[in-house]
């Protein structure tokens, strides 16, 4: 498929911040999350099938027992590359998304091995060649502090020094292709016990986002330093839906300040309950969209150009010889037929290009929680 | 003698008794005004030293004490003037000189017998002087005797000071070993005098007789047959003197002795006769004594004089005797009415008779007879003549003039007071002239003390307001670690008690979950009553804040306590509970007296203030806590039940899981929410200490309030500052009102009837 782009995902964020269960919980039930939309997310490889089927497990397994504890599940030991495609319905083209998953003490120099630096300078190219940066936050240790050492430890579980520094080198990379999109996703995780529109009753949304707010400005200013024409967006996910936070306490493990959080099964229990997800879906396909949209129209215009070239070269007067001759050799009828083919290219494009205007229409109408979503 | 003379006796007698308890009773006005003279003079004493009142002071101290002396001599007029009044006969002293005949007049005129009364033609006899008296009925003799005390400082006293010895010993056993030199040259002061000589040889008898008399020396009075009367008297005779122990000397043991019998001429029956002792006798002290006794106790006295062998003139003793007798005539105007000269007609003595009657006109009534002293002539043996010269003339004279003596004597004393009360009155009022210059002196203490009002609101008013900005900086921030400490103490008693099965156990509360969801075929009614439980007793639990939030309370207390002691003194004591502290000066505040409402009002406030748990922070946090409820609402609003489960055992087990899960998720709420709200136990006390230093300071009426509590606690608020001023000021008022009661009382002495 020669018309399939590739965009990659990069994401930031340090051990146990929630990166692999807010990738999963945007791969589990696309088909659910994407509703009505003529697209479709899927595994384009089997590694990528596999571990999504994994981790979900893991999950369901934890309510299952009829109580969940975020330290239950397993981190992850190394860097995995999630293979995925997203295309319109009616259509065989589509993008290749890649979003690149890895443990999470990579992050953090003070925790990283001495022996992932190649590995995480692998990453480090993988993120500045992205273009969405997903900053999952842990929302409990965002909002369970109450003084100024539970502060300070939250700034150092959420590691936001290297996140500024993540965000520093992405938007960097950015600044320097003014015509591609670039989107920042600051993206709370575990916020079931925040927001009042999935099972829990309680509202600190506003809280939450103030929160996120005041602890990522540095981040945000950063990317508008280095790369202006970045969007910046907030969404707040629950990344299990069916939990609420039961009592959270800080601790230190090792020297580093910890957060262990308990949590109870809420609702019928039986299944997650996904809340967030769908935004933060829209806001990455709008992103992922308009960019496809943005190189389709490119393609489509060349393709366009091509296919008129080729047709005046295919009916172009070369004089009484000239033609004799184009036409006893055959190569004007080969002429007419290529003219015919990237005429027919040009018009697939161009094809391609309206489905996706309809898409875009169509994530542009797609509500978006405001409680849960906004664009800074 | 004529009854128409004893009956006029009687009726001075009679008229005395009358005239006695008023003059008792001007006495007693007397010493009413010598007790507030003696107040007066102790605080014109006690008055502070100051320099220009205080030679004033000094005069009237001095002029006050010499009053009091004044008075007290006026005292003994009275008692003395009353003592003669309240006696029941006339007295006659019989004075002379030794061997003139003396007691043979008192035998004649007594009737008693020389065994009675001893006489001696040559050597004194007379060792107690003897007071006889008339009686119908008796006869008898009522001796008193001294105690060794008495004799000691009576007697032995004045011979040791004659003698130069040390004081008299205290006991009668020092008496009796007393080292006494036994010569005269080993007395002290050198040379011995003649004098001397005897008195030392009269004390060495006195102690060398002890075993014949120690044994009276009970201070006890016996009656003595007058026939037995004799050794209590008199001194040995020769004879005695020469046997072995040198004979009887009870006489020494005797005090005084009183002999009643029926005189032979009984016309006047309230008559006295007194052995007064002879001058010219040489005993210790015996002048002095002589006119004590005269002055007391004699209405008339009779100096007998005898123109015998060897005087056959006036001796220089019956001269000094005549003065002293002039000296102790008291207030009676004239010697003539006092004192008589009786010249002893002893037959053998008649040739030199007229000699000494010229002399006497000549030399003592300078020349014109009984013009000074009326001279009487009798042999003092004879009873007819004693009758007819001595007693006749003598109580005649005394009949007409002792209430003409009384009457002098009476005005004599009056005038004296008067003369004595006007004195007093002016030194009294120069006391209160002088009492109103201290006051004035000492200042005027009200503007004083506004000035110090004035300053004291001011540092009242800087020390509270540094203690509001103290108290709101304190709790300005956020991490307020005690806060957060009572905070998580709480929190952590709730999971404690959670974890350990809600206080009764796991398996207890599954069981009786089991039973009352078999019971009821349904688990809701449990959960429901379960979570209510559960609730209530975490708000309990929470509530242990309260010992946190009454210590903020008590902090704030003590902090004022320290403002408010360090401006009132002992008003706010700095060293008590500090709630206690703030009572008592609530209290004092409300003094009924003077009461400052508006700062009483200020401080009640303070007391007032509650700040716990339930009112302070429930309120805020009862949302967090109304998760603990079976029924919660819905993300949509819609009611929504916590728990549900079958009434089977895995039921309960996950019954009481989703229970722990909501109470201890209830409790972390709770906490987190109290975490949030650090500030506000804070700011409760700032609002209230605001609020005080406002109401204290700035309210309408505080500034005169504190006025007022000022004056009525100054001393305790400047302890030092107004005590020289409250000193001077007291002890003018005390001078005044010793002053007020020195004019009351002298004003009382002359209403005197």
């Amino acid at each position: 498929m020669t018309d399939e782009l590739r965009y990659r995902i990069g994401l930031a964020g340090p051990s146990r911040v929630g990166k692999s269960s807010l990738v999963v919980s945007l791969l589990r039930d696309s088909r659910e999350q994407l509703g009505g939309l003529p697209l479709q997310l899927t595994a384009a490889d089997l590694a990528t099938e596999r571990r999504v089927a994994k981790t979900t497990t893991e999950l369901d397994n934890s309510l299952l027992r009829g109580e969940f504890n975020s330290d239950a599940l397993a981190g992850n030991v190394e860097a995995f590359t999630f293979q995925l495609r997203l295309a319109a319905k009616r259509s065989s083209t589509g993008v290749r998304i890649e979003l690149m998953d890895y443990p999470g003490k990579w992050f953090n120099p003070r925790t990283r091995p001495d022996d992932s630096v190649a590995d995480w300078a692998a990453c480090k190219d993988f993120i500045a060649d992205a273009s969405v940066l997903l900053v999952p936050v842990e929302a409990i240790g965002l909002m369970e502090n109450n003084n100024a050492w539970q502060r300070a430890a939250s700034k150092q579980l959420l590691a936001i020094e290297e996140v500024e520094k993540t965000a520093e080198w992405w938007a960097t990379a950015r600044g320097s292709y003014h015509d591609e999109p670039a989107l920042l996703l600051l993206c709370p995780v575990k916020c079931e016990s925040y927001l009042a529109d999935n099972l829990n009753t309680t509202d600190r949304a506003t809280e939450l986002h103030d929160a996120v707010r005041a602890m990522y400005a540095g981040v945000v200013k950063t990317v508008r330093a280095n790369a202006p024409h970045a969007e910046i967006a907030y969404c707040a996910v629950d990344t299990i839906g069916c939990v609420n936070l039961v009592r959270a306490e800080w601790t230190e493990v090792g020297g580093q300040p910890h957060i262990s959080a308990k949590y109870r099964i809420i609702g019928p229990g039986k299944s997650m309950s996904y809340k967030g997800i769908d935004d933060l879906l829209t806001l990455l396909l709008r992103h992922l969209v308009d960019a496809q949209h943005r190189a389709l129209e490119i393609i489509a215009n060349q393709r366009e150009r091509a296919a008129n070239d080729a047709k005046s070269l295919a009916i172009r007067n070369e004089g009484l010889i000239g033609n004799f001759l184009l036409s006893i050799s055959g190569r004007r009828r080969k002429r007419v037929y290529r003219s015919g083919v990237q005429r027919e290219e040009a018009d697939r494009t161009h094809q391609q290009v309206d489905e996706l205007n309809q898409v875009i229409k169509e994530l542009a109408e797609r509500p978006l929680s405001t409680k849960r979503v906004n664009t800074w | 003698m004529t009854d128409d003379i004893g009956k006029r006796i009687e009726g001075i007698v009679a008229e005395r008794a009358r005239l006695a308890p008023l003059v008792r009773a001007d006495a007693q006005r007397w010493r009413a005004v010598l007790r507030s003279l003696l107040a007066l003079s102790q605080q014109l004493e006690q008055q502070p030293r100051q320099e220009e009142p205080h030679a004033v002071r000094d005069e009237l101290v001095a002029s006050a004490q010499v009053a009091a002396e004044e008075v007290e001599a006026l005292l003994e007029s009275f008692e003395r003037f009353a003592t003669r009044l309240l006696r029941s006969t006339i007295n006659v002293g019989v004075s002379g000189s030794a061997r003139v005949g003396k007691s043979t007049l008192l035998q004649t005129i007594s009737g008693l017998a020389d065994n009675e009364i001893p006489t001696g033609a040559d050597i004194p006899v007379t060792a107690v002087r003897s007071r006889i008296f008339h009686s119908d009925t008796r006869s008898r003799a009522l001796v008193s005797f001294h105690t060794y005390a008495s004799l000691r400082d009576e007697v032995l006293a004045g011979y040791h000071r004659d003698l130069g010895l040390p004081p008299a010993p205290a006991t009668l056993e020092a008496f009796r070993a007393f080292p006494y030199p036994q010569r005269p040259e080993d007395l002290p002061g050198g040379e011995p005098s003649p004098t001397s000589v005897v008195l030392l040889r009269r004390l060495l008898a006195m102690r060398d007789a002890l075993p014949s008399y120690e044994d009276l020396l009970t201070g006890d009075e016996r009656e003595i047959p007058l026939s037995e009367l004799r050794p209590f008297i008199a001194y040995p005779t020769h004879e005695e003197r020469m046997r072995p122990g040198h004979g009887d000397h009870r006489y020494l043991a005797v005090r005084d002795a009183r002999i009643e019998c029926p005189f032979p001429h009984a016309d006047v029956r309230h008559l006295g006769v007194l052995d007064l002792p002879g001058l010219g006798e040489l005993m210790v002290g015996a002048e002095a004594h002589h006119v004590d006794g005269l002055r007391d106790e004699v209405d008339a006295v009779v100096m007998v004089v005898r123109a015998s062998a060897t005087t056959a003139y006036l001796r220089e003793s019956d001269a000094r005797t005549l003065t002293l007798l002039q000296e102790s005539r008291g207030g009676v105007s004239t010697a003539r009415d006092f004192v008589f000269i009786l010249v002893n007609d002893v037959a053998v003595d008649r040739s030199r008779l007229a000699a000494l009657r010229h002399e006497i006109d000549l030399k003592i009534n300078d020349g014109v007879p009984d013009q000074y002293f009326q001279v009487l002539q009798a042999d003092a043996a004879n009873h007819g003549a004693v009758a007819a010269g001595v007693l006749g003339p003598l109580l005649a004279h005394l009949a007409e003039r002792l209430p003409v003596m009384d009457a002098q004597i009476h005005a004599a004393v009056s005038d004296s007071a008067s003369g004595l009360a006007t004195r007093i009155e002016a030194i009294a009022r120069t006391a209160m002239a002088h009492a109103e210059r201290v006051r004035r002196s000492a200042g005027v203490v009200d503007e004083g003390l506004q000035d110090r009002v004035n300053t004291l609101r001011g540092h009242l008013a800087r020390d509270l307001t540094a203690l509001v900005a103290d108290i709101s900086a304190k709790y300005a921030s956020t991490e307020d670690g005690e806060y957060a400490d009572a905070v998580e103490y709480a929190y952590r008693g709730v999971l404690g008690w959670t974890e350990a099965g809600f206080g009764e156990g796991r398996e207890s509360w599954q069981a009786r979950a089991l039973d009352r969801c078999v019971e009821d075929h349904n688990s809701t009614p449990f959960l429901s009553e379960e979570l209510n439980v559960l609730r209530v007793t975490i708000t309990q639990r929470f509530a242990a804040m309260d010992d946190f939030l009454s210590a903020r309370v008590t902090d704030l207390y003590a902090r004022v306590v320290a403002v408010l002691s360090a401006r009132l003194g002992e008003l706010v004591p700095a060293d008590t509970e500090p709630a206690k502290a703030l009572r008592q000066l609530r209290e004092l505040l409300t003094d009924p007296v003077e009461p400052s409402p508006s700062l009483a009002k200020a401080v009640e406030d303070l007391l007032e203030v509650r700040l716990d748990f339930r009112t302070q922070l429930y309120p805020r946090v009862r949302d967090a806590l109304a998760e603990c409820n079976l029924e919660v609402a819905g993300p949509s609003g819609q009611p929504q039940v916590q728990v549900i489960a079958a009434p089977t055992e895995a039921g309960v087990d996950r019954m009481y899981r989703a229970v722990l899960d909501i109470a201890e998720q209830t409790a972390f709420r709770t906490r987190q929410q109290l975490l949030t709200l650090a500030l506000e136990p804070g700011q409760a006390l700032r609002a209230v200490t605001e609020f005080f230093a406002d109401a204290f300071i700035r309210s309408r009426d505080s500034k005169r309030d504190l006025l007022r509590l000022a004056r009525g606690h100054r001393d305790r608020i400047w302890p030092d500052a107004f005590r020289e001023h409250d000193l001077a000021v007291t002890t003018a008022s005390a001078i005044t009102a010793a002053a007020e009661s020195v004019v009351a009382t002298v004003t009382e002495t002359r209403k005197a009837p």
